[in-house]
């Protein structure tokens, strides 16, 4: 212990450079990696928090696509059989915090709304009622049900959580506006909730009223979202939910409340997934440089481990000692890298939350405390992993023989040479990773296509020796003749240490060609994107409801705003669009109502297939036919042709796929029938959104304000002109992809950290050649010079290995990845500019992380007999 | 004018608290195309000279005119410049830059002076060729023997053409055949190309290759005795 503290502890205390460099590569790694699982589980958890708080004592649920409707209810009779029975209506309405004039998203906030019969639903929730306003003065904890009645008895009664009044300065017997799609309506407040059961919802954002109040907020006259039953005490949970669902008719469907949780955490697998594959580069990159470290200790001692082996330490303990050093700067680094991941998190869930909410779920969500979980799994890949990669430098050390080290010129052996196992090994891994990328997905997960992803960086890794060597013999002379006596010794000096700079440039090329492939894969994304909102986004004017619509489909366009719509002269043609929820093979995905008139008249739709879609489409108008996008074709197996059974209110019923289309707003898969078709099976049920096509001389912008101003008090709708749409669109797609790029930077900055690193032990190994430089008179200029120079081509060969890694890799996850996990076709698109910038970039960067190494290289104190 | 001259020459190192005296004020000059041999036991302060006076070191008192310019005023920089144009160095474990082939190590005082690639190898050819070494200059040091590379790093001291060749025991690695016949090339050189050479050996029959020896113990001088 007491070497250990000597040896190891003090040199590892004085070097704070070094030592600060390792601590906080490993700690970056290790904060992404548990930042990206606190991240993930906040969205999952923001959703499933407010299920399962709203959800209460619920033991079972009864739902139904597009919800239940009333008029099945008295046939539902029996369930009362089974536990107490409560219709309920849940939904997400905006409560009106700004002006209502200007009407953008920043004058309001997203509220959770729930409906309920107060008699019936006491027992299942946990209400409990601070003041009541008839008698503000008297505080009443035990409220009776009685109250609560008298409260809710009015349709613009609200009861709401303290914490909201607080936060939003309302008062008991005050007002509140809030609108429930494009419906401005004003309540009462005539109830505080405690911060106790479904009042926590969403950080106290709730609203209670009384279910015929929510169903006409919510536009659901003759509809409940769903019913919930509470079972008795001691009920046999799977064999009740057994007999229930046997008896249940058609159309409706049982199951416990956090099966929609469940959905949701399927739903989102997919974009999880490709976080946490990300995730993990950080982390084998910060890895790198604990080899680094423990390298560069080894390597500056060598003559101290010969001293102690000649004293008699045994090889076994050095390996411990340098071992522990990995240890010692693994716990540092995960112990620091534990509290940035709460950091991080926080950023990084500002940074995904808009593209959950946008594309997904409402959940923007805190990311959940860290728990003892987070600090095992920390500690649980942090540790091992980091011992991994020092025990070569550990093994080295271990190998130190005495005499040698003492004379000081025990410098490794690096004239490796260029042997055929170093071509053939990695084609080998290459060969093998094409073939993987050729499989077909596992459950719905393109993990062939990782482990083809994997493989590829596996085989380019291996091939680094063999790229470096062939390298060097073609570059000697144009580097001598370019760069002169620098050049000349740098190229000398990077080609003796080409195996101990093989993994620094695998590790560096890495990052590099994951920023590549990712810069290609978005690069081609946007592009095919853009085409696409080109391509589909014919109408001039989108009207859509003031919250955006995710899971939980309930915001709707009220009569009047359609009118007002298409009673203005300029419209030509309108199509009005409804989506529903909707479960298919246990997954969520979206049920859509079109017209399928509009849409062939205004090509709003980019199909993929049959070649003659059009005249499929418009034969499937009036049948019970439907239309799928692709990303629903390639999850779920079904092509044009093919036959769907969908949970229809009316009970399963079977619909052929007319055609195929591109979609790229929606990865869950959507399936969309023709209006009428709709309306037969799901009833008339109100329009999610309404697309406007106006006369040719129209402007949009125009008629955009004179339909706003046509709107009544109660009525106000977000308009977006075909421009302003196609903005929004690349701005949410951006958005997504924030994420991706600083995961990405985090990985580069780190990886610069390492080739820092690896100059510094190569320094440190050639300080006797250094000196022997400086004294045939080499300046410390030219010195200087020479290590920089050695930056920018490890910089440079990096960036080329990795531009040729990542082009390889982008194709596995635009041909084999995104089409098993999200089921987009991407058309392949080189960002050119955006790669030549950032190979530019790269080797700046590592000229830039030489400077120190290379300071110190001229440091050097003259001595030519070390 | 001589080449070299050394006035009251003094070097002492500190470690911690103990001080230790390597030269205690030695005085000497050499002329121009000497051969001049510093003999005497180990520690006896003839490297720590050998140091002084091939401006790889400065000394704590007394000066170092080396080709009429004081070496113990100058900076970092200005002493790389001496060393680069008007010193050469021969070590004995030959000091060549092992990632470097033997051609490069001979060119590279001259390459570091800034001379054209071309020339340097021009030079640098000749050189190994008078040296013997021609037939080697793509190998790598590790990869030739112990008599070549000593041959190589004394090309590689002269290629740049210095008023004053350093030479600290040159033959201390090398079996008595190959050390006699690098002595032989130093002697034959000194003669030749008029260079002068500083050369510092325990070895009386190294020493007696040269035209002057310096006996030295404890940091000074013992005797001087012209041969």
């Amino acid at each position: 212990m007491r070497l250990f503290i000597q040896f190891i502890l003090r040199p590892l205390l004085g070097d704070k450079i070094r030592t600060a460099t390792t601590i906080l590569g490993v700690a970056l790694g290790i904060a992404v990696v548990v930042a990206i699982q606190l991240t993930n589980a906040s969205s999952v958890r923001g959703f499933e928090t407010a299920l399962e708080t709203v959800a209460g004592k619920t033991g079972i649920e009864v739902v139904g696509t597009g919800g239940v409707d009333e008029n099945v209810l008295p046939s539902l009779g029996w369930l009362r059989e089974y536990g107490v029975v409560s219709p309920v209506i849940e939904g997400n309405a905006a409560l009106v915090v700004g002006d209502l004039t200007s009407l953008s998203q920043r004058d309001l906030e997203a509220v959770r709304v729930l409906g309920v019969d107060i008699l019936r639903d006491m027992p299942f929730r946990d209400y409990q009622l601070l003041d009541v306003g008839d008698t503000s003065s008297e505080r009443a904890d035990d409220v009776t049900a009685q109250k609560f009645l008298e409260i809710l008895t009015n349709e613009r009664s609200v009861v709401i959580s303290e914490k909201l009044a607080k936060r939003r300065g309302l008062a008991l017997g005050g007002e509140m506006q809030m609108m429930f799609g494009d419906r401005v309506a004003t309540y009462i407040i005539r109830g505080l909730l405690k911060d106790e059961g479904p009042a926590r919802v969403l950080d106290g954002n709730f609203i209670l009223m009384d279910i015929a109040a929510a169903q006409f907020a919510f536009a659901k006259l003759g509809r409940i979202d769903r019913l919930d039953v509470l079972l008795p005490e001691g009920a046999d949970f799977n064999q009740t939910l057994a007999a229930i669902a046997a008896r249940m008719p058609s159309g409706l469907t049982a199951q416990r409340p956090s099966r929609r949780g469940e959905q949701v955490e399927t739903m989102l697998a997919a974009f999880h997934t490709n976080l946490t594959a990300l995730s993990w580069i950080a982390l084998i990159v910060g890895l790198f440089l604990v080899y680094n470290t423990v390298t560069i200790s080894v390597v500056a001692r060598r003559q101290e481990i010969g001293t102690l082996r000649a004293l008699g330490l045994t090889r076994r303990k050095v390996l411990w000692l340098f071992l522990g050093e990995a240890a010692a700067l693994a716990v540092a680094g995960v112990v620091l890298g534990l509290g940035l991941a709460r950091v991080l998190a926080d950023a990084a869930v500002a940074m995904t939350s808009a593209t959950v909410s946008t594309i997904y779920i409402a959940a923007a969500s805190a990311p959940p405390d860290m728990n003892w979980g987070h600090v095992w799994l920390g500690a649980a890949i942090g540790l091992p992993l980091s011992l991994l990669a020092a025990a070569v430098p550990a093994l080295e050390a271990s190998r130190v023989e005495p005499t040698a080290a003492m004379r000081g010129h025990d410098t490794l052996d690096m004239r490796l040479r260029l042997r055929p196992a170093m071509f053939i090994a990695p084609l080998a891994v290459l060969a093998f990773a094409f073939g993987l990328a050729q499989l077909g997905p596992v459950n719905g997960r393109p993990l062939f296509g990782y482990l083809a992803a994997f493989a590829i960086v596996v085989g380019a890794g291996l091939l680094v020796p063999a790229i470096m060597f062939g390298l060097a013999r073609a570059s000697r002379g144009m580097l001598r003749r370019r760069l002169g006596v620098e050049g000349l010794l740098a190229h000398a000096n990077l080609t003796s240490a080409i195996p101990r700079l093989s993994i620094s440039v695998a590790a560096l090329a890495v990052s590099l060609s994951m920023m590549v492939a990712i810069a290609i894969m978005i690069g081609s994304f946007r592009d095919t994107v853009v085409y696409w909102v080109g391509q589909t986004l014919q109408a001039d004017l989108f009207i859509g409801p003031g919250i955006r619509p995710t899971v939980g489909q309930e915001q709707t366009l009220s009569a009047e705003v359609i009118a007002a719509v298409q009673r203005h002269p300029a419209v030509t043609a309108t199509d009005s669009f409804r989506n529903v929820d909707l479960v298919y093979d246990n997954r969520l995905t979206v049920l859509g109502a079109g017209t399928f008139e509009v849409v062939l008249e205004y090509s709003a739709l980019l199909f993929k297939s049959p070649s003659n879609a059009r005249d499929a489409v418009r034969a499937a108008i009036g049948q019970d036919s439907v239309i799928v996008s692709e990303a629903f074709s390639n999850k779920f197996g079904k092509r044009d042709g093919d036959t769907l059974s969908l949970q229809t209110p009316k009970g399963m019923r079977d619909f052929k796929v007319a055609a195929v289309y591109y979609d790229y707003s929606n990865d869950r898969g959507v399936v969309i029938m023709d209006v009428g078709t709709f309306r037969k099976y799901f009833g008339d049920q109100a329009p999610s959104g309404l697309a406007a096509f106006l006369r040719k001389d129209a402007d949009p912008e125009v008629v955009r304000s004179e339909m706003l101003a046509s709107l009544d008090e109660g009525h106000r709708a977000f308009i977006f002109s075909n421009r302003t749409l196609r903005n929004e669109v690349l701005r949410i797609f951006d958005s997504t992809f924030a994420i991706t790029y600083a995961l990405e930077l985090i990985a580069i900055v780190v990886a610069m950290l390492g080739v820092a690193g690896t100059l510094l032990t190569l320094v440190l190994e050639r300080r006797r050649e250094l000196s022997l430089l400086r004294l045939t008179g080499a300046d410390r200029n030219q010195v200087r010079k020479m290590v920089i120079i050695e930056a920018a081509l490890i910089g440079a060969v990096s960036q080329g290995i990795g531009l040729t890694m990542g082009f390889a890799l982008s194709m596995v996850l635009i041909y084999v990845i995104n089409v098993q996990s999200f089921g987009w076709t991407i058309q392949f698109h080189l960002p050119t500019a955006f790669l030549v910038q950032a190979s530019i970039a790269v080797v700046i960067a590592t000229a830039i992380a030489g400077i120190y190494p290379a300071r110190r290289a001229a440091q050097l104190v003259l001595s030519h007999d070390e | 004018m001589p080449v070299l001259v050394a006035e009251d020459l003094q070097k002492t190192y500190t470690s911690g608290e103990a001080t230790v005296t390597a030269l205690a004020g030695v005085s000497f000059a050499v002329e121009k195309g000497d051969f001049v041999a510093l003999m005497g036991p180990s520690g006896c302060g003839k490297s720590t000279l050998l140091h002084l006076c091939g401006a790889m070191d400065r000394a704590s008192g007394g000066r170092v005119v080396l080709n009429g310019k004081n070496l113990a005023t100058m900076g970092d920089d200005e002493l790389t410049h001496v060393r680069r144009e008007q010193v050469g160095f021969v070590f004995q474990f030959f000091n060549l830059l092992p990632t470097l082939t033997i051609a490069d190590n001979i060119a590279l005082p001259c390459l570091l002076a800034g001379m054209k690639g071309d020339a340097a190898d021009a030079r640098a050819k000749a050189l190994a060729e008078r040296v013997g070494i021609s037939h080697r200059l793509s190998h790598f040091p590790q990869q030739v023997s112990g008599g070549e590379m000593q041959r190589a790093a004394i090309a590689r001291a002269l290629v740049h053409q210095p008023a004053l060749l350093v030479a600290d025991e040159p033959t201390g690695n090398l079996d008595s055949d190959n050390g006699a016949k690098v002595l032989a090339l130093l002697s034959a050189l000194n003669k030749e190309m008029g260079v002068t050479v500083l050369l510092a050996t325990h070895a009386a029959d190294v020493a007696a290759a040269a035209t002057r020896v310096l006996r030295m113990r404890d940091g000074k001088f013992e005797g001087d005795r012209q041969t």
